[in-house]
C-alpha cells in the first residue's frame, strides 16, 4: 500500500517545525521515519502534513556536558535528528553509556537504526521498544518545545500507556539528556525477541547502586503491553538485600501484577515467564557490575 | 556441502555438471525484469476494495465519489463484470480422473465470482476494482467508496466448520464439505483390533503462506495490430492463464499471449489462477489501455492463496517388533472459502501418507472443508509435508510405545530396493495403480543415521548438558511422486545467427531453467552451452504447455527438450548432408560445428548451415531447422528423502536451535548438482520456517491477524543452519533421462523431523508426557509445553 | 561515486508526478549512482517508487513496504537503509546508491556480486539486490567485519528461495571470512 495524500515540508529550524505543528492539527513529525513510515504506508494514519525534522542543524548534535572534575557525572544530550547508529557508534557514548548502546543494538536491523532516531523512539513509545525503558532506567530528561515554550519532562513523567506520552500534540522533543551513570552503578539490559530484529516479547532495563547502606534500583520492564513499567515490588525487595538473589515468593508476587495478553505468537503466560527470567538475570548481572 | 556425493567420473557432456547459472549476471546487476519492472507508456494501476468481513452480504454500494475523483479512469463494480467475465474455475486442478471417480468422491465445483456481488465469504475477497493513473490514486479512490455489509454467521475453525450444524460458509450450499474421498486396502479395522500396539493421535499442520518475496502481479496490454492481449505475468502456468483469460473474456486462445517474465518465487501460490488474473486483462481489453496490478504484501498475505492447514486423526497399529500392520487416518483439509483446487492437496496427502513404508491395511478418509478464510492452494509439497508430519510423528509415537529407537522402527518397515518397481495397492493421483518406480530407502536411512551420528547424539543426551539446553534428534522420511503429466513441450530452433533457442511452457521462478535446460539441449544437439538460449513460459512461442508446478518441470520439459534436441540434431545432419554433398551418416555435430567424421577440415557452422538451408536445391520445403516435441510421462518418477536433525531446546526461553541438519535424498539422475542441492536446501529452509515460526493466524471473527511481515514470521538466516547433504541415485525408468523432480522434496521433511527432534529432547529431559501435535514450535509454544499450566 | 573532474557531470531530469496528484510537489536533486538526477516529486512518493518508476532503476525491489523484508535496501550516503521507509523529497541533496551502481564502470561485477554468482547465492534473484546492498556496506567498510556482524546483517533481509546457506557462503567469501572458524547463525550449538 501507499501513503494517503499528505504534504511534506522539510523544516529548516526548530522554530519552523513547531510553527508548523501549531498551525496544523493534523501534522506529524518525521525524524527517522522507521515507525511513522510503516503507519503511513499501511494507511493506518493519514496526516495532512508531514514535517521532516531530520535535517535541522540544531537537532543534529551529540553533546557531552562534562563537569570540571573528572568524577563529576556528565550528561549526554542527544539531538532529535541523531540516528540510533550515530549515537551507538560514538566512542564516548560506548564507553560511558553502555546500557544505551546495548539497547540500541537490539533495535530492529542495521538499516532501521541507520535511519531511526533515539528521540523518535521515545516520542513514539511503542510498548515493545527498548529506548523508553532505558530512559526510565537511566533517569533521562526529554526537552520538549512548542510555540508555547520549552519544558523538561522526566522519563518518569513522560511515558504513559502504549503509544501515549506526556507530549502535547503541538510539542516536539528536541533532545534527550541521559545523565552519566555513576561508576558504582551496575546495569543490565536484557530482552527476548522471537527473531533477531523483532520487537521485544519482553525486556528489562535495570540499574542498581548502593546508597547509604541500601540498594537503590530502577528495574524497568517493557514489552508486556503498556509503556515501560518499573518493578517496584522488586525494587523494594532489593533495598536491604545482601545479594542479587530474589526470593521466589517476591517474584511470584510481582509477576501476579503483570497483565499481558495473548498475541498471535506468544501466550500471556510465556510473556510472564520471559519477564520473570529476564528480571532475575538482569538483577544478577547488574549486581555483578555494581 | 555434499558429504558423500557419488562420483561416477566426470560427466562427458554438460548434464551432470554444476554449470554456473546463466540467469545470475542480469539478476545481480539489478537488470532482471520482473513484472513490476516493466514500464509501458500510459499504464494504469489497480487497487481493489476487498471485503473486511469474513462472511457478509453487501447491502449498499456507492462508488460515485470514487468515479469522480481526478486520476480515476474506471471503477468496476460486481454488476459491471458479472455478464462479461465468466466465474473462475481452476478446471485442470478440479478434474477428477476416472479411477478416482470410482471411489465415489465429492468434489464440488464452486466457481469464484469475479467480483463479489452479493455475498462475501472471506476477508480480502475482491469486491470493486479501481483503475487509476497510479496505485496511490487508486488507493485514494478506494477510500471514497461507500459500502455497507450485513454480517452473516462465519466459521473459521476447521473442526467446527466440519461439524454438523455449523454455519454455512457459502450461502446456498448444503454443507461446508467441498471435497471428500476415502480410499484404502486390506482391513484396517480388523488389523487395528488385533494388533498389540495401537497408537492414536491427532497431528495437525497450521496454516501458512507461500509468501514469495515477489508478490503476484500482471501487466496486460491490448495489441493494436491483432486486437488481442499481451499479458506479462508472475504465473507458474502461463498456458493455463492464457486459456482461462481467453475463455473467460471471450477471446480466441491465439489472441492472448501470456509471458512469464522474471519471476520472484512461486512455490505454488502462483500456480493457481485467482480472479485478479482475469480482471486485469479484461480491464486492459475493455479500456484499451495497459493495466498493471502488483499485489502488495497485505494482499499477498490476506487475499492470495494460503496453504497447509490440515488435521490428521491418525491411528497406527504395529506388532511387537515394530512392524506396521495398519494405518487409519481421518484427514481434514481447510480449503478456505471455496473449493479452488479440488482433490490436489487432499488426495496428495492421502496417497503420500504411507511414504516409503509397507503397510497392508490402510483406511484413509480425507475431507476438504470450507471455512470463511482465504482460499488455499498447493504449497511446495502440496499435502505431503502435512501427511509426512502425521505419519512420521505417528512412527515416533509407535517407537515410544515399544521403547524402540525411532530409526529402527522406520528401518523395519521400509520397502526394499529389490521390491522396485513397487505397487502400493492404492490408486495414485491419476487414479491408476500407484507404483514407485525406483529408490533405495534403506540405504538412505542408513546414511542419514551415520551422518547425524545417532549413537553420538544418544551418548551426549545421557550426559549432563553444558548450557542447560536439551538435545534431541529426529528423523523424517518421505517420498514424492514427481513429474506430473500430462505433458510438457519443447520447441528447438536454430536461429539465423546460428544459435539454438529452446522454447518451453515451463517457466522458472528461480529454479534455473535457463541453465538446466540449456545443459540438456547442448548435450542432445552437440553444441556449446553458451550457444543455447532458453525462453520458458511465453505462450507465443509454443502453443501448448502446462507449467512449473508439482516437481514436474525437469521430468516433463527436460525430457521434451532432449527429445526435441535429438530430432533437431538429425534434421541438422540431414540438411548439412545436402549442403555439404555428403551423407548424414558421415557427419557429426560437435561444439556447434558440423564436420565429416575423420576429416575435421571439411566442416560448416550452424550459422552457415541455417543460411544455406532455404537455398538448398531439393530441400524438403522447410525453411528452417526447428523441431517440436512433447513428452508425456508414463508414470510418476518417485523421488524420496530422509531428513535427520539435531536440535537444542532452551527450556528457559523455549527457543529451538537447529544444531545439525542432514538430508539424504534420491532424485534420479542429477542435471546440475549445484542447482539440485540448492533446491533441496531452499526447501528445507521453508520447511524449517513452517515448523519453527510461520503461522497465518485468524481471530475468531475471521479477521486475519498476521497480515503484514511484521506479524507473519518468516524464517531468517540465523534460523536455518548450513544443511549437510548426501544423495543416492536411482535413475527413473519412467523417462529417457532417468530424472526425477526435486523442487518440493526439501520442504516435505522438516516439520516432522524437527518436531520429532524437539519431542525427543523434551521427553529425554524428563518431560515424558509431552506430545507435539502441531506447529509452529515458537518459543512460546515450547515454553508452554515444558511448563504446563499449574 | 562522483564523476571524475574532467568530465561534465550529466544532469538528468526525470518525469513528473501524474497530473491528478494533488499533494505538494518538490524539486529535488539527488546523486544516484554517480549521476545527478533532477526531478519534481509529489510529497508522498516513496523513495522506492521514485527510483523504480521515475528513474527506472528497477533493481530496487518492493517486498513489503513496511521495512521488514529488506528487498528495497539501498545505500544512503553510504549506509544501508530501507528505501520503502523514506519519502522521495527526503533525499534531496543526498547520495543514493542502488544495485545498478555496484558494478565497475567497465561492467565488471563487484566482488560481492561475483561471489553471489560463484556460490549460487540467488535463485529467483528478487531479494538479491537488498542483500547485495547491505553486504556491500560491510565489504566497503574500513574496519574488519566479524562473523557475528555478518550473521546479524544476514538476518536483516528475507530470502524465500535459498534457505540462506549459499548467501552466507557468498558473503563469507567476499568478506574474507570463508576460513574463519565458527558456526553460522545462532551460535555454538551444543
Amino acid at each position: 500500500m501507499k501513503p494517503s495524500p499528505l504534504d511534506y515540508v522539510r523544516a529548516t529550524s526548530v522554530d519552523h517545525a513547531i510553527e508548523l505543528l501549531a498551525s496544523d492539527n493534523d501534522a506529524r513529525l518525521l525524524a527517522g521515519g522507521q515507525s511513522l513510515m510503516p503507519v503511513l504506508n499501511l494507511r493506518l494514519g493519514a496526516p495532512e502534513l508531514v514535517v521532516d525534522i531530520g535535517r535541522i542543524d540544531e537537532l543534529r548534535s551529540l553533546e557531552f556536558a562534562d563537569g570540571d572534575v573528572p568524577a563529576t557525572r556528565g550528561v549526554l544530550r542527544i539531538g532529535a535528528a541523531m540516528t540510533q547508529t550515530e549515537v551507538a557508534t560514538h566512542p564516548d557514548v560506548n564507553g560511558r553509556w553502555p546500557m544505551l548502546v546495548a539497547a540500541i543494538a537490539q533495535i530492529g536491523h542495521p538499516q532501521i537504526r541507520n535511519r531511526g532516531t533515539v528521540c523518535g523512539s521515545l516520542a513514539h513509545n511503542d510498548p515493545q521498544a527498548e529506548l523508553p525503558a532505558v530512559a526510565v532506567a537511566l533517569g533521562a530528561t526529554m526537552i520538549a518545545r512548542s510555540v508555547r515554550g520549552e519544558r523538561s519532562l522526566s522519563a518518569d513523567d513522560m511515558f504513559h500507556g502504549a503509544f501515549t506520552t506526556a507530549l502535547e500534540a503541538d510539542e516536539m522533543i528536541t533532545a534527550v539528556e541521559f545523565p552519566e551513570p555513576s561508576p558504582e552503578q551496575g546495569w543490565s539490559f536484557r530482552e527476548f525477541s522471537r527473531q533477531p530484529g523483532d520487537f521485544a516479547t519482553a525486556g528489562v532495563a535495570a540499574v542498581v547502586r548502593r546508597n547509604a547502606g541500601s540498594i537503590e534500583s530502577r528495574l524497568v520492564v517493557f514489552g508486556l503491553g503498556g509503556g515501560p513499567t518499573r518493578a517496584t515490588l522488586i525494587e523494594e525487595a532489593l533495598l536491604n538485600a545482601a545479594g542479587p538473589d530474589l526470593e521466589s515468593s517476591v517474584i511470584e508476587q510481582w509477576a501476579a501484577t503483570l497483565d499481558p495478553v495473548d498475541d498471535a505468537h506468544t501466550s500471556a503466560r510465556s510473556k510472564i515467564r520471559h519477564a520473570q527470567r529476564l528480571l532475575v538475570e538482569a538483577v544478577a548481572e547488574a549486581w555483578e557490575r555494581m | 556441502m555434499t558429504d558423500h556425493r557419488e562420483h561416477s567420473g566426470e560427466p562427458e557432456g554438460f548434464v551432470g555438471r554444476s554449470m554456473p547459472r546463466v540467469e545470475d549476471d542480469r539478476l545481480v546487476r539489478g537488470a532482471g525484469r520482473f513484472v513490476a519492472d516493466l514500464h509501458v507508456a500510459d499504464a494504469l494501476e489497480v487497487a481493489f476494495l476487498r471485503s473486511t468481513y469474513a462472511h457478509a452480504r453487501i447491502v449498499r454500494l456507492d462508488t460515485s465519489a470514487a468515479r469522480a475523483m481526478p486520476g480515476v479512469v474506471a471503477v468496476y463494480e460486481p454488476s459491471d463484470v458479472v455478464d462479461r467475465i465468466k466465474p473462475l474455475v481452476n478446471a485442470e486442478e478440479m478434474r477428477v480422473p476416472p479411477g478416482i471417480a470410482e471411489l465415489g468422491p465429492i468434489n464440488k465445483v464452486q466457481p469464484a465470482p469475479i467480483l463479489a456481488g452479493d455475498e462475501v465469504s472471506y476477508v480480502g475477497q475482491p469486491v470493486i476494482m479501481v483503475i487509476a493513473e497510479s496505485r496511490y490514486l487508486a488507493e485514494d479512490a478506494i477510500e471514497l467508496i461507500d459500502i455497507d455489509y450485513e454480517e452473516l454467521p462465519a466459521v473459521v475453525d476447521l473442526q467446527e466448520a466440519a461439524a454438523p450444524g455449523a454455519p454455512l460458509v457459502l450461502c446456498g450450499e448444503e454443507d461446508n464439505i467441498g471435497v471428500h474421498v476415502r480410499h484404502g486396502k486390506g482391513d484396517a479395522a480388523k488389523a487395528i483390533a488385533d494388533a498389540p500396539v495401537v497408537v492414536h493421535e491427532t497431528f495437525s499442520t497450521q496454516r501458512y503462506v507461500c509468501a514469495p518475496i515477489e508478490t503476484r502481479g500482471l501487466l496486460a496490454q491490448k495489441d493494436p495490430f491483432s486486437g488481442g492481449l499481451t499479458v506479462w505475468s508472475t504465473t507458474q502456468t502461463p498456458h493455463r492463464v492464457r486459456d482461462h483469460i481467453a475463455e473467460s473474456i471471450g477471446l480466441r486462445v491465439d489472441d492472448v499471449r501470456v509471458q512469464s517474465v522474471d519471476v520472484g518465487g512461486g512455490f505454488g501460490q502462483k500456480g493457481i489462477l485467482i480472479v485478479e488474473e482475469l480482471l486485469i486483462p479484461f480491464a486492459a481489453h475493455d479500456l484499451v489501455r495497459p493495466v498493471r496490478w502488483i499485489a502488495d504484501r497485505y494482499e499477498n498475505l490476506t487475499a492470495d492463496a494460503h496453504a497447509r492447514e490440515q488435521i490428521h486423526h491418525i491411528t497406527v497399529a504395529a506388532d511387537n517388533e515394530g512392524h506396521l500392520v495398519a494405518v487409519h487416518d481421518r484427514i481434514l483439509v481447510n480449503l478456505g472459502a471455496r473449493n479452488m483446487v479440488g482433490l490436489v492437496v487432499p488426495y496428495n496427502a492421502l496417497c503420500h501418507l504411507l511414504g516409503p513404508y509397507h503397510v497392508d491395511n490402510v483406511d484413509i478418509e480425507t475431507t476438504g472443508v470450507l471455512t470463511n478464510t482465504t482460499f488455499t492452494s498447493p504449497y511446495r509439497g502440496a499435502g505431503r509435508p502435512e501427511a509426512t508430519f502425521a505419519m512420521e510423528r505417528a512412527i515416533d509415537t509407535v517407537a515410544a510405545a515399544l521403547g524402540m529407537e525411532p530409526a529402527e522402527v522406520r528401518r523395519r518397515n521400509l520397502i526394499g530396493p529389490e521390491q522396485m518397481p513397487y505397487r502400493t495397492g492404492m490408486l495414485d493421483r491419476r487414479g491408476l495403480p500407484q507404483e514407485y518406480d525406483s529408490g533405495d530407502y534403506p540405504e538412505m536411512l542408513e546414511r542419514a543415521v551415520a551422518m547425524i551420528d545417532l549413537p553420538a547424539v544418544r551418548e551426549k543426551q545421557s550426559l549432563p548438558g553444558v548450557d542447560g539446553r536439551l538435545i534431541g534428534v529426529g528423523f523424517a522420511m518421505y517420498l514424492e511422486m514427481t513429474g506430473l503429466g500430462p505433458f510438457e513441450g519443447a520447441r528447438v530452433d536454430v536461429t539465423p545467427s546460428g544459435r539454438v533457442r529452446l522454447y518451453t511452457g515451463a517457466p522458472s521462478q528461480g529454479q534455473g531453467h535457463r541453465t538446466v535446460f540449456a545443459q540438456i539441449l547442448a548435450d542432445a544437439l552437440g553444441v556449446d552451452i553458451t550457444d543455447v538460449d532458453v525462453v520458458a513460459g511465453d505462450t507465443a512461442t509454443i502453443p501448448y504447455g502446462v507449467g512449473t508446478i508439482a516437481s514436474r518441470a525437469l521430468v516433463t520439459a527436460g525430457n521434451a527438450t532432449r527429445q526435441a534436441g535429438e530430432l533437431l540434431r538429425q534434421r541438422i545432419l540431414d540438411a548439412a548432408a545436402d549442403a555439404m554433398e555428403s551423407s548424414a551418416a558421415d557427419l557429426e555435430l560437435t561444439g556447434g560445428m558440423i564436420s565429416v567424421v575423420g576429416s575435421p577440415t571439411k566442416s560448416m557452422s550452424l550459422a552457415e548451415l541455417i543460411r544455406a538451408v532455404p537455398k538448398l536445391i531439393g530441400g524438403d520445403g522447410s525453411d528452417g531447422l526447428s523441431e517440436t516435441s512433447y513428452f508425456q510421462p508414463p508414470n510418476y518418477a518417485t523421488a524420496s528423502g530422509v531428513h535427520a536433525v539435531v536440535v537444542a531446546v532452551d527450556p528457559e526461553t523455549g527457543r529451538v536451535e537447529i544444531v545439525d541438519y542432514v538430508v539424504v535424498h534420491e532424485a534420479g539422475r542429477i542435471v546440475n548438482p549445484m542447482i539440485a542441492d540448492a533446491q533441496v536446501v531452499g526447501g528445507v529452509g521453508q520447511g524449517i520456517g513452517g515448523i519453527l515460526c510461520e503461522h497465518m493466524v485468524y481471530d475468531g471473527n475471521g479477521q486475519p491477524v498476521t497480515s503484514t511481515f511484521a506479524d507473519y514470521a518468516m524464517p531468517l538466516a540465523s534460523m536455518v543452519p548450513d544443511i549437510r547433504l548426501d544423495e543416492i541415485v536411482c535413475p527413473s525408468p519412467t523417462n529417457p533421462m532417468g530424472v526425477k523432480g526435486l523442487g518440493e522434496g526439501g520442504a516435505v521433511g522438516p516439520p516432522a523431523a524437527v518436531a520429532n527432534a524437539v519431542e525427543d529432547a523434551l521427553r529425554r529431559a524428563g518431560h515424558a508426557d509431552v506430545t507435539i501435535r502441531t506447529g509452529p514450535l515458537t518459543p512460546s509454544r515450547v515454553l508452554d509445553l515444558v511448563a504446563p499450566q499449574s | 561515486m562522483t564523476e571524475s573532474s574532467n568530465r561534465t557531470t550529466p544532469v538528468r531530469r526525470v518525469s513528473s508526478p501524474p497530473a491528478a496528484e494533488s499533494t505538494a510537489r518538490h524539486n529535488i536533486t539527488v546523486d544516484i549512482n554517480g549521476e545527478t538526477i533532477e526531478a519534481e516529486v509529489e510529497s508522498r512518493l516513496l523513495l522506492t517508487d521514485f527510483l523504480r518508476d521515475r528513474v527506472y532503476l528497477t533493481g530496487t525491489h518492493i517486498g513489503c513496504e513496511q521495512g521488514s523484508c529488506g528487498a528495497c535496501t539501498v545505500l544512503l550516503d553510504g549506509l544501508p537503509v530501507r528505501s520503502c521507509l523514506m519519502l522521495a523529497p527526503q533525499v534531496d541533496g543526498r547520495s543514493v546508491r542502488t544495485v545498478e551502481g555496484l558494478a565497475a564502470p567497465d561492467g565488471a561485477l563487484s566482488p560481492m556480486q561475483q561471489a553471489f554468482c560463484d556460490h549460487h547465492g540467488l535463485q529467483c534473484g528478487f531479494c538479491t539486490p537488498g542483500f547485495l546492498m547491505t553486504l556491500t556496506s560491510l565489504a566497503e567498510r574500513e574496519t574488519p567485519v566479524t562473523l557475528n556482524e555478518l550473521d546479524h546483517h544476514l538476518d536483516s533481509s528475507f530470502c524465500r528461495c535459498t534457505g540462506y546457506m549459499n548467501i552466507r557462503a557468498a558473503a563469507r567469501h567476499a568478506l574474507g571470512l570463508a576460513h574463519v572458524e565458527g558456526k553460522p547463525a545462532q551460535g555454538d550449538g551444543t
